[in-house]
């Protein structure tokens, strides 16, 4: 029940999303180019680095650009789905939060997913027309088993994800902060442009156990190039279960701390 | 007599800035965190792709790990800027507010960018000791006179970059959202062109040559070079000039807009 309503809402929501981008298409129109822009340029970037050197602590250019594709893909697709994360901080400041807290929804369902970002596909389709021409045209050997694996691993990041997500919108009910939080965690999470097993000390250990860049991109394309070991895909799994099971309740615990201040 | 009043003028703004910073000062701190995590992450992308090697391309490495320490320099002075502001208040009609208080609307936001630049540079201070003591980058030091170049190029950057983030904020007279130009071109654009991410000589040459027409590069690429000796001095002299007239096209740019946008503007949101 709680499912159908989740998805019932999610829809309508999701086209009024889409109706109300498509009102300012010049608006549209310029995101779309930004976010194509930043996927150019990671390309370009990557292809630059190995202008200079022919491997990356032991990794080649055609693998490198498939972690650099995975990461752009992944950061599409939370974008798409987990947009409404930007918007909750005046929903709560205005004391709207309560009108969503009646309703027969999950209660992260405003803060996560209330707000798909349409403008999100068209970098999402071309994006994957992109990795899946380079797949086909490098060297790299990728069998069906490693695609299974590889989609599996890409959903576990985006519960992983979502669990960070959630857990900032926790804090903003304690601090109405959002948005310099979520630009902290887009700014670590560029790091998985390219694998994280290049980076050392504590900055590894921020991407692999606070932030986890590593599970979010990095494994899953390991796994797609074969290069993930079954302890690694299983660790994934444990630690995108575990995510979910500690921001939910680090959310269901700032709820409790909700005053509904302005309302 | 008039000194004294833009005196008094200047007072009060800093001192409504300081106020706003007082009040949003966990905003502003974690603001500051995620500047100093951006500078992190790159840091220690381009070590990692430098460890074990003496060059990467055309740099020495303490000359890339300066590239990058000073850029966060250049960062905190160049591109922190309330001109951002202004998009919002011409969306939601509050520009009308601002025309009518006893300072220029430009010079208002020139104030407080200076202030806004002050508080930066105050916090980035602390932060370069941070990066300083704990990262222990192996940086250039720069002779005299690629400082005295280095600081030249600074000045013109800043002001370059100060019109040209108003020119953005200007567009909003004429859409629906300030957000989406500043976003492509004052985030994206600016961020990729200025060679934040990667020095842009190591890019392709076509790239670079691009958008040497562009006012990109002289924002952040062109002081670093200078900064690290990496101009020939006929060359360090060409981008000062070159630094010099886009401030110049851009200030007049910035003013033909501005009355342009004014004729428009109708202040519906109020």
């Amino acid at each position: 029940m709680v499912i159908k309503n989740f998805i019932q809402a999610w829809l309508i929501l999701a086209k009024n999303n889409l109706q109300a981008q498509l009102l300012t298409r010049s608006n549209a129109s310029l995101f779309v180019v930004g976010k194509l822009l930043n996927f150019a340029f990671s390309i370009i970037l990557v292809f630059s680095v190995f202008k200079t050197t022919n491997l990356v602590q032991g990794y080649t250019l055609d693998q490198v650009i498939i972690f650099t594709m995975v990461f752009n893909l992944t950061d599409s697709l939370s974008g798409f789905l987990f947009r409404a994360i930007y918007m909750f901080r005046p929903i709560l400041v205005k004391g709207d939060f309560d009108l969503d807290l009646v309703k027969p929804l999950p209660t992260f369902f405003r803060p996560i997913f209330s707000a798909p970002d349409f403008l999100d596909l068209p970098p999402i389709l071309i994006q994957t027309i992109v990795f899946l021409i380079f797949l086909f045209r490098s060297s790299i050997q990728i069998s069906a088993s490693n695609v299974l694996i590889f989609l599996i691993l890409l959903l576990c990041g985006l519960f992983i994800t979502f669990s960070l997500y959630l857990i900032v919108a926790a804090i903003s009910i304690l601090v109405t902060e959002v948005d310099n939080l979520m630009s902290i965690i887009r700014s670590v999470s560029r790091a998985g442009i390219v694998p994280t097993d290049i980076y050392h000390g504590f900055f590894k250990f921020v991407l692999d156990y606070i932030i986890p860049v590593t599970f979010i991109t990095t494994v899953p394309a390991k796994s797609l190039i074969g290069l993930a070991n079954p302890q690694l895909i299983l660790l994934i799994s444990l630690v995108s279960i575990l995510s979910l099971v500690i921001s939910l309740s680090v959310w269901k615990l700032s709820l409790r701390f909700y005053t509904s201040a302005s309302s | 007599m008039t000194i004294a009043s833009e005196i008094n003028k200047f007072t009060t703004l800093t001192k409504n800035t300081l106020d706003t910073f007082v009040a949003y000062r966990a905003s502003f701190l974690v603001w500051r965190l995620q500047l100093f995590v951006t500078f992190s992450v790159f840091y220690y992308l381009w070590v990692a792709i430098a460890s074990s090697r003496s060059q990467v391309g055309s740099y020495s490495i303490p000359n890339l790990i300066s590239y990058f320490v000073v850029g966060y320099l250049v960062r905190a002075i160049v591109f922190s800027t309330r001109t951002s502001d202004l998009g919002g208040d011409i969306q939601s009609g509050s520009l009308a507010q601002l025309l009518l208080k006893p300072i220029g609307t430009l010079r208002y936001y020139f104030s407080r960018d200076i202030i806004d630049k002050l508080f930066n540079i105050f916090f980035m201070t602390f932060e370069m000791l941070f990066i300083y003591f704990v990262f222990q980058p192996q940086l250039v030091v720069p002779s005299f006179q690629n400082l005295i170049l280095f600081l030249i190029s600074l000045v013109f950057a800043t002001i370059s970059f100060f019109f040209y983030s108003l020119i953005i904020s200007f567009m909003s007279f004429w859409s629906e959202s300030a957000w989406a130009s500043r976003f492509l071109f004052g985030v994206v654009i600016v961020t990729l062109f200025s060679g934040q991410f990667i020095p842009l000589d190591l890019l392709p040459s076509w790239f670079i040559k691009t958008i040497d027409f562009t006012p990109f590069p002289y924002f952040y690429y062109y002081p670093l070079r200078l900064f690290l000796g990496m101009e020939l001095p006929l060359h360090s002299f060409q981008i000062l000039i070159q630094s010099a007239i886009i401030s110049l096209i851009l200030y007049l740019l910035a003013k033909y807009t501005w009355r342009l946008g004014l004729k428009k503007y109708q202040s519906y949101g109020n």
